[in-house]
């Protein structure tokens, strides 16, 4: 299943989306923040979303390219960007989810303690209301706890999204010929 | 490096790697990593996590080294590795080298006569552990920064095994057998080229003879 994923990917496109991006500076960073200042070496595609509708059917939802560690570009099914998601390193429990312009598109509240050990405590909730779990909680959706299974450890976790979709988010963790620099990044005003 | 008939000094038996061992380190219990020989060089590496979505790594670790004159494990230093943190260790030896392409932060070092054999226990407490590395390096007795005498002359204890690393095992130190083969060594007996690095990479053993 995951050599499979990983053919479907345009790599191509994603390195070309990532070396063209022109992102506003989200306006909550300030100049002690590293988030659009300091980078990787290389860019690495860390999830990728997964839109399950049958067990062996899904469509890819958004790709998650880590460009340092608070920082991550979304991209959609077309591998056009989506969001800036992020968080500061004094309050890493909240991400937060700007668009291009900085706008602000929603947060998300983690606690990745829930990782490490079976805990029955929420990991990571959206303002939109949408939950998401740790790959080991089974679920009460006969679907989505196959799809759970299938995947086995490269599942990082899962959703029942509010619209309706059953989110899988893959673990990839691969780099890629691209690398984010000041560039990418436009100052509010500029 | 030494060939055979070279009479051993400094110059002759050199500064070379002769053994090296490198992975991810493991998770889930407590870890050890066993180092034969007289100059080494040990070092575990916690890196950044894959994504924002997951825990930074971080992993407990500890150097010992096997007392001759104790016949016990002595505890050397602790150090929690977080987030693209590194702890090296060194024992007899010069090099503090980048290898994987990480820094090393040197912890600690040993250049004492007691102890040939030293291990490095860690325990990943969070993190993915394919973020965090060891690599462990023996250099041939050349690299010795205390060398001596003894080293010198045809005659040189070797290893009865072509072996100095033992990588990541559960066995912990007070379980860990100090009979096994790999850990002899013997006197004696000209030096060939096929053994040239067992012989150049250990002066002594468990216990001195």
């Amino acid at each position: 299943m995951f050599r499979e994923l990983i053919s479907k990917l345009d790599f191509g496109r994603i390195v070309n989306t990532m070396n063209d991006l022109k992102i506003q500076i989200p306006p909550i960073i300030t100049a002690e923040d590293l988030n659009c200042s300091v980078f990787n070496d290389r860019v690495s595609i860390s999830l990728v979303q997964l839109n399950h509708t049958a067990l062996s059917e899904y469509s890819i939802g958004k790709i998650y390219m880590n460009i340092n560690p608070e920082t991550e570009i979304a991209l959609d099914d077309n591998y056009q960007f989506s969001a800036i998601n992020f968080y500061r390193v004094y309050d890493e429990n909240t991400i937060h989810s700007y668009d291009s312009y900085g706008n602000k598109k929603g947060e998300y509240v983690i606690d990745r303690d829930v990782l490490e050990e079976v805990l029955d405590r929420i990991y990571m909730t959206k303002s939109n209301g949408d939950i998401y779990h740790p790959s080991y909680r089974k679920s009460d959706n006969t679907l989505v706890d196959q799809v759970r299974m299938a995947w086995g450890d490269k599942l990082l976790c899962y959703s029942l999204k509010q619209d309706g979709r059953f989110s899988f988010y893959i673990l990839i963790n691969q780099e890629i010929e691209a690398q984010m620099t000041t560039e990418n990044f436009i100052q509010e005003g500029q | 490096m030494a060939v055979r008939g070279n009479q051993f000094t400094k110059a002759v038996l050199g500064t070379n790697k002769v053994y090296t061992w490198g992975d991810y380190s493991w998770y889930g219990a407590d870890y050890f990593t066993y180092v034969f020989a007289n100059s080494l060089w040990i070092r575990h590496y916690s890196g950044i996590p894959s994504s924002i979505y997951q825990k930074n790594p971080s992993v407990n670790v500890e150097f010992w080294r096997y007392s001759i004159s104790q016949q016990a494990w002595v505890h050397l230093h602790s150090y929690t590795n977080g987030r693209d943190t590194s702890s090296a260790y060194r024992v007899r030896c010069p090099f503090n080298p980048v290898e994987d392409g990480i820094s090393p932060s040197l912890r600690y070092e040993y250049n004492g006569t007691d102890s040939y054999l030293f291990c490095l226990k860690h325990r990943l407490t969070a993190g993915e552990h394919n973020k965090t590395h060891i690599r462990a390096n023996v250099y041939s007795i050349g690299a010795d920064t205390t060398y001596d005498s003894s080293v010198k002359g045809r005659l040189i204890y070797g290893r009865t095994d072509d072996k100095a690393i033992q990588s990541q095992i559960t066995t912990s130190m007070s379980s860990f057998s100090l009979t096994q083969s790999w850990l002899k060594t013997t006197r004696g007996g000209l030096i060939t080229p096929s053994e040239i690095k067992r012989m150049v990479s250990v002066k002594s053993a468990i216990s001195l003879t």
